[in-house]
């Protein structure tokens, strides 16, 4: 779905121009990714969670044999709700 | 870090939106709902929707499941914290021929600016953090040079236009991802983490050394003690009844040569003074004669140990354990029971005790001497 496909379809929705809703679609990316950012859950009822998964630094040892050290990695990870689930099984049989 | 974690609800992203975006908190919630609604709709009726800024949500081909794939710019918000620690090779052992750019930190950049210093100052700074952090996008310029980029900015960089043919491309350091983040690492530290080896021996070889010595000198000390406690306690106790003692036997001993003497003198004169004799025995025998019969005694001693007590000294002398206390009062002991093994006594004689004769009494005195010997320390 393009962007400006999303705006004007909310913006419909909501009853408000594009211009807010893309300041609050900004803004709610920014959200999520400063509360992953402290490694905390955003969880969203009905369609998910956004899990932060952080891996610590580690050395691994590369096909050449060579040693290296990797720095930590957070990675956001999704767990699909319930009605998510649900939604996407009915669009599937439909 | 799980424990800590929180999870952050609807209701608090719509509180923090409307915070962020200045907008009615009413409108933030039904904004948050709408969006995660449109997403789900799309993601259920495409299989699949991308979402610019957040990521792309995809069903499984089983359908069952939903994976999120964040963006790139989500990536990197996320893990903005780690970005400036860049992969860094490690080398456990020796340098080797193939690692020589460790010690030699940064050789290409030198000669540059010696060719064309008025030039060179302008485009390297710019570029060289770009190399650093991003190694990969180095890759990608290597690959597709650009040469348009570096005359325009060379000539930007020359005030006066001059005479000489068009800036010639300048050579690049070869960028080597793996190799500059140790340069750095190297340049904070003032040393790689290979010389670091040898002062951690050094300094676990001066601690094994302190440790040597210090041991040492605690034997040393140990052993000095020990002995010099132990003589403490092993010296003979000298009383002063065997102080009296001595000074009395002294004067006898002195006494009986002189005896002797005068007595040889008499025996090698008889007839020269024959008056003499009866004059000098009577003056010199009755003194020396009483004197010199009970012959000084050299003082006994015995020693304590871990199986020999004060009892079994006094059985062993005098054959009546009861008689202890005699020798108890005789080295003016405290406790009798806390005598340390290796304590040296004195044993008096026999003779020397207050004994009657009259063995039952004797020891019956003996006991109620010990009784109030042991009565003194309850």
């Amino acid at each position: 779905m393009d962007a400006n496909d999303l705006t004007s379809r909310l913006a419909k929705s909501l009853g408000s121009d594009t211009k807010t809703v893309r300041a609050l679609a900004d803004a709610l990316c920014t959200i999520i990714a400063d509360n992953s950012l402290q490694l905390n859950n955003t969880a969203v009822p009905g369609f998910g969670t956004f899990i932060p998964v952080k891996t610590d630094e580690q050395v691994r040892t590369g096909d050449d044999g060579a040693r290296r050290l990797y720095p930590p990695h957070i990675a956001l990870q999704f767990s699909a709700g319930s009605r998510f689930k649900k939604t996407v099984r009915e669009g599937r049989q439909s | 870090m799980t424990d800590q974690r929180t999870t952050m609800t609807a209701d608090k992203l719509a509180a923090e939106l409307s915070k962020r975006s200045g907008a009615d908190l009413a409108l933030c919630t039904e904004f948050i709902k709408a969006y995660f609604d449109l997403i789900q709709q799309t993601t259920a009726q495409r299989g699949q929707c991308t979402v610019k800024g957040l990521g792309t949500f995809t069903v499984n081909s089983d359908g069952q499941d939903i994976t999120f794939e964040p963006t790139a710019q989500l990536a990197a918000t996320v893990n903005a914290p780690f970005a400036s620690f860049p992969v860094i090779d490690l080398y456990d052992g020796e340098l080797t021929a193939d690692q020589p750019d460790i010690l030699q930190p940064e050789p290409e950049q030198e000669p540059q600016p010696q060719s064309e210093p008025g030039l060179e100052p302008e485009p390297e700074p710019e570029q060289e953090p770009e190399q650093e952090q991003e190694p990969e996008q180095e890759q990608e310029q290597e690959q597709e040079p650009e040469p348009e980029q570096q005359p325009e900015a060379r000539a930007e960089a020359i005030p006066q236009p001059t005479p000489e043919p068009a800036p010639q491309p300048i050579p690049q350091p070869i960028p080597q991802p793996i190799v500059v983040p140790q340069e750095e690492e190297a340049d904070d530290d003032d040393e790689p983490a290979t010389v670091q080896k040898p002062s951690r021996c050094k300094s676990i070889a001066w601690g094994v050394v302190m440790f040597v010595l210090g041991f040492a000198i605690g034997i040393c000390t140990g052993y000095l003690c020990y002995h010099k406690i132990n003589a403490f306690f092993n010296a003979p106790i000298v009383t002063k009844a065997d102080k009296e003692r001595d000074a009395q036997a002294q004067p006898v001993a002195d006494a009986q040569p002189a005896a002797d003497e005068s007595a040889q003198q008499n025996e090698q004169q008889p007839e020269v003074q024959p008056e003499a004799q009866p004059k000098a025995q009577p003056k010199a025998q009755p003194k020396a004669q009483p004197k010199a019969q009970p012959a000084p005694r050299q003082p006994r001693y015995d020693q304590v140990t871990k199986t020999v007590y004060l009892a079994t000294l006094a059985r062993k002398y005098y054959g009546q354990g009861d008689y202890w206390v005699y020798i108890y009062l005789a080295n003016n002991l405290k406790h009798p029971d806390r005598i340390a093994p290796g304590t040296t006594l004195k044993i008096p004689y026999i003779d020397e005790l207050p004994l009657t004769g009259d063995t039952d009494a004797d020891v019956k005195d003996a006991k109620r001497k010990g009784q109030e010997i042991y009565a003194r320390y309850r």
